[in-house]
């Protein structure tokens, strides 16, 4: 399959806190095309607030995070889609009605009944938010990947509350996308096995 | 951009309900309790007494606007998917337009039969309403916004907003108290709008920048 995404992240001694705790203490790494990141350790250490950091959507103490696309610098806005692991979707609206308005945020061109097929939740488009399962939301923000189009995900806990045909249904879409030339950050205590490529594994500990 | 969020806002609206009607019924109840208090018919305090009861009820229940999409995450991932700070704050004055303030206006000639005001009275408070309004949607968003940080700030947000809509009450109960005289072509009326411009020219930028201090950036 030729490659969609041409893709780069470097993130250069970065540091990050939380108040007065510090949580990343100088952490370097990059990523490119087709790479898979594995963030994993215990509870509270800092795994969201990396991603956060990573989606520009925190700002860190010292260091930097840069993306390059097709070499040019870019930034995270423009390459990156985060599915945060509290979805963002909002219980008043229908399935269908809130996967649209992302959809015509990210311009997807597909139809929404495809979408919702690919995540296995096709006919779903009256079900209010309100009644969807945590396995459903988990879907719905796969959804919203999908729809973004972009070629770096994010994902905090994207197989909790999945059922196993859901776990699948991630870890094929995921192995898609960066066998696209995609490049995936993921979150999670739980491996992810992904085909055709070897994820780097990022274990984040308590100092000392 | 702007019709797909608007949408999507008075969607949560109708379902969600409980605001918008709450507000109305606080300024029918203002209203109510301030007749009773002043005693008898008071024609004369009539605009000055809309203009609190439709201020103060604008206030109520900002926390319904920003907050949950800021609670949500859905401010960030919008940023995210490229909608510009912009779109979003249009958006947002619109739905407190359509939603917070229009129905407000409308019930305010009711309520003016109430208070025994007379026609012209009532007509003029309706348009220094209608010329106002862009003000109070203005602030009413940037303390909105604002406050999408916070749990509940409710009250904080009646008393933040309250010195800015200030010289928006005077100028609208002066305006409104000019018009069985002078009409439209009364100078309250051009000061009122005046206001408005200045609320809508700083209120958009204030509310995206402080959208973007709530995302962190």
């Amino acid at each position: 399959m030729p490659a969609r995404f041409d893709i780069h992240l470097t993130v250069d001694n970065l540091s990050l806190s939380r108040g007065t705790q510090t949580l990343i203490d100088h952490l370097s790494f990059s990523l490119g095309s087709g790479d898979m990141l594995w963030l994993t350790g215990p509870n509270g250490i800092g795994k969201t607030t990396l991603l956060m950091a990573i989606a520009n959507l925190l700002r860190p103490d010292t260091g930097s995070i840069h993306w390059k696309q097709e070499d040019e610098p870019v930034k995270a806005a423009q390459v990156l889609a985060y599915a945060a692991h509290r979805g963002v979707e909002r219980a008043g609206l229908q399935l269908g009605e809130e996967l649209q308005f992302w959809q015509k945020a990210y311009r997807d061109p597909r139809p929404l009944s495809e979408r919702l097929g690919e995540v296995g939740l096709e006919g779903r488009e009256a079900t209010p938010v309100a009644g969807l399962s945590a396995g459903q939301r988990r879907r719905l923000s796969l959804a919203r990947l999908m729809a973004s189009g972009r070629p770096a995900w994010l994902m905090d806990e994207p197989l909790s509350g999945l059922d196993s045909e859901g776990q699948a249904l991630v870890t094929n879409t995921l192995s898609q996308h960066l066998s696209q030339g995609g490049l995936a950050i993921i979150a999670s205590h739980h491996p992810v096995a992904v085909k055709g490529t070897a994820a780097k594994k990022l274990v984040l500990e308590p100092a000392g | 951009m702007i019709t797909a969020l608007l949408v999507r806002d008075l969607k949560l609206v109708a379902r969600g309900a409980s605001g918008a009607g709450l507000a109305l019924a606080f300024m029918a109840l203002f209203v109510l309790l301030c007749g009773l208090a002043l005693g008898g018919d008071n024609p004369d305090l009539g605009p000055g007494l809309l203009w609190l009861a439709a201020t103060l009820s604008a206030l109520l229940g900002l926390d319904r606007y920003y907050q949950p999409d800021q609670q949500t995450g859905a401010l960030a991932e919008m940023h995210l998917a490229g909608v510009s700070g912009l779109s979003i704050a249009v958006a947002k004055c619109l739905t407190i337009a359509l939603t917070g303030i229009a129905p407000l206006i409308i019930a305010a000639p009711f309520l003016a039969l109430l208070l025994g005001m007379g026609g012209e009275a009532i007509t003029g408070t309706i348009l220094s309403l209608l010329i106002g309004g862009p003000a109070i949607i203005a602030y009413a968003s940037v303390t909105a916004a604002l406050l999408a940080g916070q749990r509940g700030g409710g009250v904080l947000a009646v008393i933040l907003t309250a010195p800015l809509l200030i010289p928006v009450l005077i100028f609208g109960t002066e305006a409104a108290m000019a018009f069985p005289i002078n009409g439209l072509a009364a100078v309250q009326f051009r000061i009122l709008a005046g206001l408005s411009f200045i609320a809508m020219s700083l209120g958009l930028p204030a509310t995206i920048a402080a959208l973007a201090a709530n995302r962190g950036a």
